[in-house]
């Protein structure tokens, strides 16, 4: 009975339901839209500033992430991989020694990171390898082979083939150096990053920087990369206490990046919040034109026994109808968008210069389409909806009816 | 007769007074909003801007040529440069700072860090780059020796330096022996350039010159305009007048290429939030004045039977709707710039969020801008969003033929 | 008070008593200097690092001539044979055999450890005259020792605030020295021992340097002279950069 009450009414007022409808849908479209947009891009700047080289899980000596040296090593890596190699959520672990030493080229002594990795695996927990431009990516094989930065041999004018040497000393502070070959050149699109690295294969350096068993960072890349501060969490408890070693989830070793993006997305929803003010107030107002057009039937209702509460539920259900005739389109019309956009990013080769400027290298921002997210946006404009439907439809049922059948 | 027409659009409206102050509110709220928004997000891109050109690039910088690309104390401008007659006496210019850079080592007992040494005249750039809004401790002052040092508060954080404390600066000179020097931290400043704060060392020019083994020459001169908008002009005049290929002019979005796209996209973002805001708007008046059209036919049917023309009709209920909006306007300015002066004084504090803002060269305080064309904008947007709201709701009256409606009630 | 007296008492009794006594803190320094160093010396040391892992050895043969010019050759171990150090003045090189590279050590790297050790490349380049860079004064003796406290002179460039130079009487020269910072903290102690005769003078044979900051109590460095010879002429051409390669050999 009600429910054929309120399709009549609806029916009846075109105008009104109409504009309703559309602002709903238009305001959940915007809002799903604009939500799974800010996740999607902000994931993704996050995730490349990850991937290029910090990677999702580190463990390190305790304290040398505040100050590294040959004193906060990761002195027993043979153990460390041990116990990593019995967690099932760990799907690689792969270590790094990073030291500071001095590259020298015919033209350029310069001090640099130079970093031996294990190449291979490497190449799954960073971008590192995608990063080539020109000659090769290293090998687990190779020797005096070095993988430099565009910038840093731009500083050294050294290219693919030329000849480097470097001084440096190893993990037991003895004195390593050695000639190199640049075997290859990468850029990352960070700019300090490519100023300022080298990397060489772990077995060749192995022997000349006495590492024997030590790393600086061991990388842990996690089988579901959401996880991975349970993960971080897990390894504390179960690394045995007397190796020494520290872990950090990117969450950690990124927090700066990590807070800017929550700045971002805070600016995002004041943003929107500003247009769904004003698009609530319009709802209000066409309710409001709308309840006084038909002042004069809810006193004929109320006039033939129907109680108030029989009246607002009438309006109230109307307006659900409305709200969801709205809403609903209008989440799938945004997640239509995300979805898309997520499968076909935006494209921002424009923008790539700005990112740079702070260390973001990202020209592609996807879309993130969420379930969850689009659900809970729709919860949130249905109350919203309500909410602002309520003030006039409160005022009306207030009314007595013989006022409101006098009503013109 | 307007006389006439106002009283009887004042009285329209005072008649459905919830209605009217509905939609005031309405434009009014919306109004705030989006001032206070354009305010804080203006006052944030500013001062992004202001930050790198005060501290570095200026408006307009000077360099000797290839010096971006290789830095090295052999890529200098001359001291006689300063000379030149359009440097001196352009009236564009209202100040002008010259710096000599070099990398160098800073050391105490503890640490030791990379730093931009910064040789300054430091009366000039304290006026020219604002110093004394920056200095976080200590003062502006190289002392009576001038062996004073003025650190970026990053690199004092980084090498655990307070005032007062010595520090050892060591640095390649053009002999390329690296000689060291002893400084005293009097000032730590924050300038809010992230770059500059973890690696900026400003000290005498005269005694950087002689530390390095140069005589005379300087790395960069950077000039700041009285009026921004002539940059483009002033680095015309002086690629003439100087007309010299060892010299670089560059612009500060020549060398910031992403500050200038960033105010772009904010200025573009800005005015698609208002288009957005003021059309949804201008539905909700829409609304109104067709009911209120609507329902008064009969009373506008009366009034032309009596001989009243369809202009008059059509002026007071244009009059009915640009006072709904001229209400909403002073509504939502009044309470805007209040907000906004209070954001102008005392800033929006985003220390919460310290470590995300400076990775993007953001202060912690945001103060506000209130810039004149946000009003113009919201008054032109609101007024033609409320012209646009009769149209429809006039046609409908002037179809419906009052005479006929007259006769039918 | 008396405790004060009784210092002031047998500052002026010994003052008047002993002649090189008479002589202020700034001679004693100077005198400890020339002995330490002479007009020139040839050594041969070791050098032992130490740190939680264990300890390194290396050995070295350096020549030097007054406090600004020295030379270092590595003799051990064999994977750093021939590695040959040059510093002239405020300059330091290094010519590697493995890469035939002759490399300065620029600027950025002048605070990296010198081979690993607790020295950095920046002591062996500054290696200053304590008598020039800083102001003495006697601020404590007993019967054996007297205790020079050098604080640094305003313009010299030196990262400490503060050493503390005990000095023995019989020898005049040191047995320990304590650079504090400028807020007056302990940052490392070099403590000179087994005094004997070498080279014709009497010259302590072990050096040891122990950084006392906070998380490097477990790292040391000691060096351990073998030979020595003073005073000795030395070739210009030692104090060349043309020697770095030529001497590595």
């Amino acid at each position: 009975m009600f429910l054929d009450l309120a399709w009549k009414n609806i029916c009846s007022q075109r105008r009104r339901s109409l504009v309703t409808v559309l602002l709903l849908l238009f305001a959940t479209a915007i809002l799903v839209f604009s939500g799974a947009f800010m996740e999607g891009s902000h994931r993704q700047m996050i995730r490349s500033a990850v991937e290029i080289y910090p990677s999702y899980l580190q463990i390190t000596g305790n304290g040398y992430r505040d100050e590294p040296g040959v004193d906060r090593l990761v002195f027993d890596l043979a153990a460390l991989n041990n116990v990593l190699n019995a967690q099932s959520e760990v799907a690689l672990a792969t270590s790094r020694y990073e030291s500071f030493a001095l590259l020298v080229s015919d033209h350029q002594a310069l001090g640099a990171l130079l970093a031996a990795v294990e190449p291979d695996k490497e190449a799954q927990v960073s971008r590192l390898k995608q990063s080539l431009i020109r000659g090769e990516y290293l090998s687990n094989n190779d020797q005096n082979q070095v993988y430099l930065g565009r910038e840093l041999a731009q500083r050294l004018k050294v290219d693919v083939g030329s000849n480097l040497a470097f001084v440096g000393s190893g993990a037991d502070s003895s004195f390593a150096a050695d000639r190199l070959h640049v075997k290859g050149i990468f850029q990352t699109g960070l700019f300090d990053f490519d100023n300022s690295s080298a990397f060489v294969n772990r077995t060749y350096i192995e022997p000349l920087m006495a590492l024997d068993n030590t790393a600086s960072h061991v990388i842990v890349l996690p089988h579901n990369p959401d996880q991975v501060q349970d993960l971080a969490r897990l390894l504390s408890q179960r690394l045995p206490p007397e190796l020494g070693l520290e872990v950090r989830s990117w969450q950690e070793t990124m927090s700066g990046l990590v807070e800017a993006m929550t700045v971002d997305s805070i600016f995002g929803y004041l943003t929107l919040s500003v247009l769904f003010l004003v698009i609530l107030f319009v709802i209000t107002i066409y309710t409001l034109l709308a309840i006084m057009a038909r002042t004069r039937e809810i006193g004929i209702l109320r006039a033939i026994g129907s109680s108030q509460r029989q009246i607002f539920t009438l309006l109230l259900l109307e307006g659900l109808i409305l709200t969801l005739a709205g809403v609903i389109p209008g989440g799938m019309l945004g997640g239509a968008f995300a979805w898309y956009f997520q499968e076909n990013p935006f494209s921002f080769s424009a923008w790539e210069e700005q990112f740079k400027q702070y260390n973001l290298a990202v020209s592609t921002l996807p879309a993130l389409f969420s379930l969850t997210q689009i659900l809970r946006d729709m919860i949130i404009m249905t109350l919203a909806a309500l909410m602002a439907m309520l003030v006039p439809l409160l005022r009306v049922t207030r009314l007595r009816p013989t006022e409101a059948m006098r009503h013109v | 007769m307007y006389k006439l027409i106002w009283h009887m659009a004042w009285n329209a409206l005072g008649r459905r007074r919830g209605r009217s102050l509905l939609v005031t509110l309405m434009i009014g709220a919306s109004l705030w909003g989006l001032l206070f928004m354009e305010g804080i997000y203006d006052g944030m891109t500013e001062q992004m801007i202001d930050n790198t050109v005060k501290s570095d690039s200026g408006n307009l910088s000077l360099f000797a040529q290839g010096y971006r690309l290789d830095p090295s104390l052999d890529r200098l401008l001359p001291d006689s440069l300063l000379n030149q007659q359009i440097l001196r006496t352009n009236p564009l210019i209202k100040s002008r700072s010259i710096r000599f850079s070099h990398t160098g080592l800073l050391a105490t007992a503890h640490a030791a860090r990379q730093v931009q040494i910064q040789g300054v005249p430091l009366e000039e750039e304290i006026v020219h780059a604002g110093l004394s809004d920056k200095l976080a401790q200590g003062r502006l002052h190289f002392g009576s020796d001038g062996n004073g040092a003025i650190l970026g508060h990053g690199l004092a954080g980084k090498l655990r330096v307070s005032i007062g404390q010595k520090i050892i600066l060591s640095a390649q000179d053009r002999q390329q022996n690296i000689n060291s020097l002893v400084l005293k931290v009097n000032g730590i400043i924050r300038s809010g350039n992230q770059p500059i704060d973890d690696k900026i060392l400003y000290m005498d020019i005269e005694q950087c010159r002689e530390f390095l083994g140069v005589s005379q020459g300087f790395s960069q001169l950077s000039l700041i305009l009285h009026n921004p908008d002539n940059t483009a002009l002033l680095q015309e005049q002086l690629l003439r007048e100087l007309d010299d290929s060892a010299i670089e002019i560059l612009r500060w979005d020549q060398l910031y290429p992403a500050l200038l796209q960033g105010r772009q996209v904010m200025k573009t973002f800005n005015l698609i939030c208002n288009l957005l805001v003021f059309c949804v708007a201008g539905l909700g008046v829409w609304g109104v004045m067709t009911v209120s059209v609507l329902e008064r036919l009969r009373e506008f049917g009366i009034m032309i039977a009596v001989g009243t023309s369809f202009q008059q009709i059509r002026a007071q209920v244009l009059l009915e709707s640009t006072l709904l909006g001229l209400g909403g306007f002073i509504l939502g300015a009044g309470s805007g710039v209040a907000t906004l002066l209070w954001f102008v004084e005392h800033g929006l504090n985003l220390e919460v969020f310290q470590e995300g803002l400076q990775a993007f060269g953001m202060d912690t305080i945001i103060y506000a801008i209130i810039r004149p064309d946000y009003f113009t904008t919201a008054l032109i947007a609101i007024l033609l969003a409320c012209t646009a709201s009769v149209i429809l709701p006039l046609r409908r009256l002037k179809q419906a033929r009052p005479v006929t409606i007259l006769n039918s009630q | 008070m008396q405790l004060l007296l009784r210092y002031s008492l047998i500052g002026l009794i010994l003052f008047s008593a002993t002649p090189l006594v008479a002589a202020d803190a700034e001679s004693l320094l100077q005198e400890m200097e020339d002995r330490l160093y002479g007009d020139t010396a040839i050594i041969k040391l070791a050098m032992v690092v130490g740190n939680r892992r264990g300890e390194r050895r290396m050995e070295m043969e350096s020549y030097s001539s007054g406090r600004d010019r020295n030379f270092i050759k590595i003799t051990y171990p064999a994977k750093d044979r021939g590695i040959t150090f040059l510093k002239i003045d405020n300059g330091l090189w290094q010519y590697v055999p493995r890469i035939e590279k002759i490399i300065k050590i620029p600027a950025a790297m002048m605070l990296q450890s010198w081979m690993g050790s607790d020295f950095s490349n920046d002591d062996l380049v500054r290696e200053s005259l304590l008598s020039r860079d800083y102001h003495s004064s006697i601020s404590a003796e007993d019967d054996e020792t007297w205790t020079l406290e050098l604080t640094a002179r305003a313009e010299a460039p030196v990262v400490w605030g503060r050493l503390l130079v005990v000095l023995s009487r019989e020898h005049l020269l040191p047995l320990r020295v304590d650079y504090y910072d400028e807020e007056n903290q302990l940052i490392r102690t070099l403590e000179y021992s087994r005094y004997s005769e070498m080279g014709g003078r009497i010259y302590p044979a072990r050096w040891f340097m122990q950084p006392r900051e906070a998380g490097q109590e477990e790292r040391w460095t000691r060096i351990d002279v073998m030979e020595a010879a003073f005073d000795l002429d030395i070739p210009e051409e030692t104090f060349s950069k043309r020697a770095l390669k030529r001497l590595s050999r």
